[in-house]
């Protein structure tokens, strides 16, 4: 359980790390391998939103100003819905 | 007698919650960013900016030995006595450029900016002085920050406003600030993709014994609407009568022709009228490490088609209120 809580821990601060340096294609990684190990892997939509705001939400591009967000969700429900059907 | 449970009520409440949760997280967040647009971006890059700025110092070669920053001293010295020659060939043109203008009745430098339109030639040259450009070191900048923009380290503190023009070292126009906080601010490069601009070609070919070749180059550059492709590249449609050579160079419509870019192909297929030139900017975004903010005018650029982006005019307009 101790164990668990660090690899959690670790994988955050990596995560973030990723978010922050725009790095997103290592966040996306972090974010599945995480909501798929853990049972609610929430810093998946926290990153989606972090790096939105760090790097678009500009006023005036819409919906492309938060393609992070959306991207966190989608790919948390998809992962959610396929747990959910492969552990039935 | 004891029954199995057919259905957890427990585990089917906690996914409710679970689901209940993530969404009024994100109504908070829509609602929170639509009231105070700047709230969510201010939290997260106070924390992201101090890595950021190391990351900088690292790259610049902060955590070099004494005896390599030594070198590369000497070597910058003697770039700068290098660069100082061509600079004072670069203002005599600028000298001779400005007394042109002032000969054909031109003496300002831009076409609408009223404060600066004085009689005199040195009007003109004040405005080409690099020293209305605050240096701003690039923070984040293409592939990594996405959108195609720069994230910059000045911010509304340090005069930065919404619109101000960016150029890269060389005077090349780049892009304009879309969004500031307090100490950094975000730069939408005019190649992002979706963004359309006007621009003048200017043609660089060699003229020759037709007398219509000897005329000036500004009766040489074809007007055009250029598309912003991502990446500094540009695509411009233009009738395939039109000579257009890979070279060329792309300025936006002014008197002080701010280079954009410069023509690198030209795709021409004989079974359509028009040609399509790709032209690409010339400072290397991907490289690029210092901007310089132009804080006294606004944006220029004429933003033909962008879905709700500001239009803007196209010559720099001087900023009265500010400074």
């Amino acid at each position: 359980m101790q164990k668990n809580r660090i690899i959690r821990i670790i994988s955050d601060i990596i995560l973030f790390a990723a978010v922050a340096n725009g790095w997103w294609p290592l966040a996306v990684l972090i974010g599945l391998g995480g909501s798929w190990y853990y049972p609610r892997f929430i810093e998946l939509i926290i990153a989606g939103v972090a790096y939105d705001a760090l790097f678009g939400m500009i006023k005036g591009t819409g919906a492309r100003g938060w393609i992070g967000t959306l991207t966190a969700i989608v790919l948390y429900t998809i992962i959610l819905l396929v747990k959910k059907i492969i552990r039935r | 007698m004891n029954y199995l449970q057919t259905h957890n009520r427990n585990a089917f409440s906690q996914r409710r919650g679970l689901w209940g949760s993530v969404a009024a997280f994100v109504i908070i967040i829509i609602f929170v960013q639509f009231l105070e647009p700047h709230f969510l971006p201010a939290i997260f890059t106070t924390f992201a900016r101090p890595f950021w700025r190391a990351e900088f110092s690292i790259s610049s070669g902060s955590l070099r030995s004494p005896a390599s920053l030594l070198n590369q001293n000497e070597e910058l010295k003697r770039q700068l006595a290098d660069m100082t020659v061509r600079l004072e060939t670069t203002q005599s043109v600028a000298n001779e450029n400005s007394e042109l203008k002032t000969l054909l009745n031109r003496p300002s430098a831009t076409a609408t900016n009223a404060n600066t339109a004085t009689s005199s030639a040195a009007a003109a040259l004040l405005s080409l002085v690099p020293s209305k450009y605050t240096l701003a070191a690039v923070l984040k900048r293409p592939p990594m920050a996405p959108y195609d923009e720069l994230i910059i380290d000045l911010g509304q503190d340090d005069g930065v406003a919404v619109n101000d023009l960016v150029y890269a070292p060389g005077n090349i126009l780049i892009g304009s600030i879309s969004d500031t906080l307090g100490q950094t601010s975000k730069v939408a490069l005019f190649s992002s993709s979706g963004m359309t601009y006007d621009v003048l070609i200017a043609n660089n070919s060699n003229p020759g014994n037709n007398s219509a070749d000897l005329k000036p180059a500004l009766f040489k550059s074809v007007p055009a609407v250029a598309h912003g492709l991502g990446g500094g590249q540009f695509s411009v449609q233009v009738p395939r009568d039109i000579v257009v050579n890979v070279g060329d160079i792309v300025t936006v419509p002014s008197i002080n022709n701010k280079t954009i870019g410069i023509v690198g192909g030209v795709i021409t297929d004989p079974a359509q009228p028009f040609e399509t030139v790709l032209f690409t900017s010339l400072a290397n975004i991907y490289e690029l490490r210092w901007a310089l903010v132009d804080t006294k005018t606004d944006s220029v650029i004429n933003v033909a088609n962008i879905p709700s982006r500001t239009s803007a005019a196209i010559a720099p307009v001087t900023k009265n209120a500010k400074k």
